[in-house]
C-alpha cells in the first residue's frame, strides 16, 4: 500500500507538473534565478577569500642579522622561527644573495654600481624573511624575536617599521570576511524566500483542490506528496539550467577576474572544475530541498484551514 | 443545533428539510467530521465521530460518501481521476481501480465522458461524476448536502433517481434538500428541522414548513 501511495505521488506530481506548464515553468524559472544568485554568491565570496589571501601573503617581516653572525646561527634561528605559532616560511637571504638583489634592482643606476665598488666590501646584512599564515601572527612573532637569546643574533626587525600598516591591513581583511559573509547571507535569505513565496502562490491556485481531497478522506502525506514531487521536479530541472549556465559563465568570466590574482594564479574556472560534484550537489541539493520544503510548507497551510 | 436526538437505521432514505440556516448543512457536516459538537455524540455504526483523533479523520471519510451542492470536483483531474482518485486514498490497486471507475462511471451514465474535465461538462454531469466517487469506497452512507441545489428540474430528477437506485442496493442515504418538489416525489421518511431543532419527524413524510 505504502510502494502504491509512493508510486501514485511521482505519476500524479509529474503529471500536474506537465498539465501546468507554464505555471510549472514559472516557478521553475524563479528557482533558476534564486540558484544562480547561490551560485554567484559561492563564486564571489571564493574570490573574494582568495584576493584577500593573496594580499595577506604579500606581507612579511624581515629580520636583518647582526653583521658579525655565523650562518649556523642564524639558520638556527631560521629553524626557531620556523617552529613558532602559525608561521607559513621563512626564507633566508644571505650576505651574497642580498648583495647580488641589490644590484640586479639597482643596475640602471651607475652611481650605486660605482658606489658599492669602492666601498669594497659588502653593506648590506643577511635577513631572514618571514611570512605567516595570517597578518595577526605577525605581532606575536615580534613578540618573539625581542627574546634576550636573539639579541646579539638579530639587527632589526622590519615589524617595527611596518606594524601599523600590518595591524591596518589585518582589519580590513577581518572585516571584508564579516561583511562579505554577512551580505552573501542576507542575499542568500532573500533568494529563498523569493522561490518560497512564488511556490507558495502557485499552490495557492491549488487550495479548492486540497480541501476536496481532504472532504474525499485523504491522508495529510497522501496529498503533500504530489506536490512534493512537483517542487522536486522544479528544482532538479531548476538545478539543470543553473548548472548549465554557470559552465559557460565560468569560462568567459574567469581570464577576466584572472587580472586580480597577478602573483598567484588562481582560476575559478580550474577552481569549479576541481570541485564540480561539490558544485552539482550544493546547486542539485539546494533546488530539490527548497522546492521540496517550501511545497510542504504550502500545502500545510491549506491542510490546517479546513 | 439543538438538542437534536436522531436515529437512522442502515438502509434509510432520509430527507433532510428545513429552510436555509435550518442547521441542515451542519448536521451532515457533524457526521463527517467537519464540525464538532460542543456537548452530545455523534455515532455511526458504534464509532463516537465527536471523539475521533485528527489523523482517523481519513479513515472515516474513506466510509461515507459525500455529495455537495457544488459538486467538489478536482478541476484539473478528468472524470476517471477524480473517481479514482477516492480509491486511490485507500491504497486501493490500480488493477482494481482500471476495473471499477468505468463501471461506476456507467452507473451514473458518463461512460463517454470519461477523459473529459469538469469544465468540459454540464452541472448534472459534474454532479453524477462526484456520485460516482462517492460510490468509489464502497460506503454503507451517502450524505447528499443540496445536491440538486444547482441544477435544473430534469437534472435534479436524475440525480435523486440514481439516490434511490443506490439506496435500493443497500445504502443508507441522507439528503438534505429545500426542494419542496423533490422532497415529496420521493417519498420517504422526512426530518423537517428548524432554527437547529428537530420539529417533525414522518416515516413518509412530504414537505411542510
Amino acid at each position: 500500500m505504502k510502494i502504491f501511495a509512493f508510486t501514485r505521488a511521482i505519476r500524479s506530481g509529474a503529471t500536474h507538473f506537465w498539465r501546468n506548464i507554464w505555471l510549472s515553468l514559472a516557478a521553475t524559472g524563479v528557482m533558476v534565478l534564486t540558484l544562480a544568485m547561490l551560485s554567484l554568491l559561492l563564486i564571489v565570496s571564493i574570490l573574494g577569500q582568495n584576493i584577500l589571501k593573496g594580499i595577506e601573503s604579500k606581507v612579511d617581516i624581515t629580520v636583518f642579522m647582526a653583521d658579525d653572525a655565523a650562518e649556523t646561527a642564524i639558520l638556527a634561528v631560521k629553524a626557531d622561527i620556523e617552529g613558532f605559532k602559525d608561521v607559513s616560511n621563512v626564507v633566508y637571504v644571505s650576505k651574497d644573495q642580498a648583495l647580488s638583489a641589490f644590484r640586479d634592482k639597482h643596475k640602471e643606476n651607475s652611481m650605486i654600481a660605482q658606489a658599492l665598488t669602492e666601498l669594497g666590501s659588502n653593506p648590506l646584512q643577511a635577513a631572514l624573511v618571514v611570512r605567516a599564515d595570517n597578518t595577526d601572527a605577525y605581532n606575536n612573532i615580534n613578540e618573539a624575536l625581542k627574546s634576550p637569546k636573539y639579541e646579539r643574533l638579530i639587527a632589526r626587525v622590519t615589524y617595527d617599521d611596518n606594524s601599523e600598516i600590518i595591524t591596518r591591513l589585518s582589519a580590513v581583511v577581518k572585516t571584508s570576511r564579516k561583511v562579505g559573509l554577512a551580505i552573501t547571507f542576507a542575499l542568500a535569505v532573500i533568494a529563498v524566500l523569493v522561490t518560497f513565496n512564488t511556490i507558495r502562490l502557485a499552490i495557492y491556485g491549488y487550495h479548492r483542490e486540497i480541501e476536496i481531497m481532504t472532504l474525499v478522506g485523504a491522508s495529510p502525506w497522501f496529498i503533500k506528496g504530489p506536490f512534493v514531487i512537483e517542487g522536486i521536479i522544479a528544482g532538479g530541472v531548476a538545478s539543470i539550467f543553473t548548472l548549465a549556465f554557470l559552465y559557460p559563465f565560468l569560462r568567459v568570466v574567469s581570464p577576466q577576474v584572472g587580472a586580480f590574482f597577478v602573483d598567484n594564479q588562481f582560476s575559478i574556472y580550474n577552481w569549479a572544475m576541481g570541485n564540480f560534484v561539490l558544485i552539482i550537489a550544493l546547486v542539485g541539493g539546494t533546488g530539490v530541498l527548497l522546492g521540496a520544503i517550501s511545497s510542504i510548507i504550502a500545502v500545510q497551510r491549506y491542510l490546517r484551514a479546513q | 443545533m439543538d438538542d437534536v436526538n436522531l436515529e437512522i437505521q442502515t438502509g434509510e432514505f432520509v430527507s433532510i428539510v428545513g429552510q436555509s440556516g435550518a442547521g441542515k448543512s451542519t448536521l451532515l457536516r457533524l457526521l463527517f467530521a467537519e464540525e464538532f459538537p460542543t456537548s452530545g455524540s455523534v455515532i455511526i455504526d458504534g464509532w463516537d465521530v465527536t471523539a475521533i483523533k485528527p489523523w482517523q479523520i481519513p479513515h472515516l471519510r474513506r466510509q461515507i460518501g459525500v455529495v455537495f451542492q457544488d459538486f467538489k470536483l478536482i478541476s484539473d483531474k478528468t472524470a476517471f481521476e477524480n473517481v479514482a482518485f477516492a480509491m486511490e486514498v485507500t491504497g486501493e490497486e490500480t488493477r482494481e481501480i482500471k476495473r471499477t471507475v468505468p463501471q461506476l462511471l456507467k452507473l451514473v451514465n458518463l461512460t463517454e465522458k470519461s477523459e473529459n474535465y469538469p469544465w468540459q461538462m454540464s452541472g448534472g454531469e459534474q454532479q453524477r461524476v462526484a456520485l460516482a466517487r462517492a460510490l468509489a469506497f464502497k460506503p454503507q452512507i451517502i450524505l447528499a448536502d443540496e445536491p440538486t441545489g444547482n441544477l435544473d428540474a430534469l437534472h435534479a430528477w436524475d440525480i435523486i433517481q440514481l439516490l434511490l437506485k443506490i439506496n435500493k442496493l443497500g445504502t443508507t442515504i441522507l439528503l438534505a434538500s429545500h426542494d419542496e418538489a423533490i422532497v415529496n416525489a420521493v417519498k420517504k421518511r422526512v426530518v423537517t428541522l428548524d432554527k437547529g431543532k428537530v420539529v417533525r419527524d414522518q416515516k413518509t413524510g412530504k414537505y411542510a414548513l
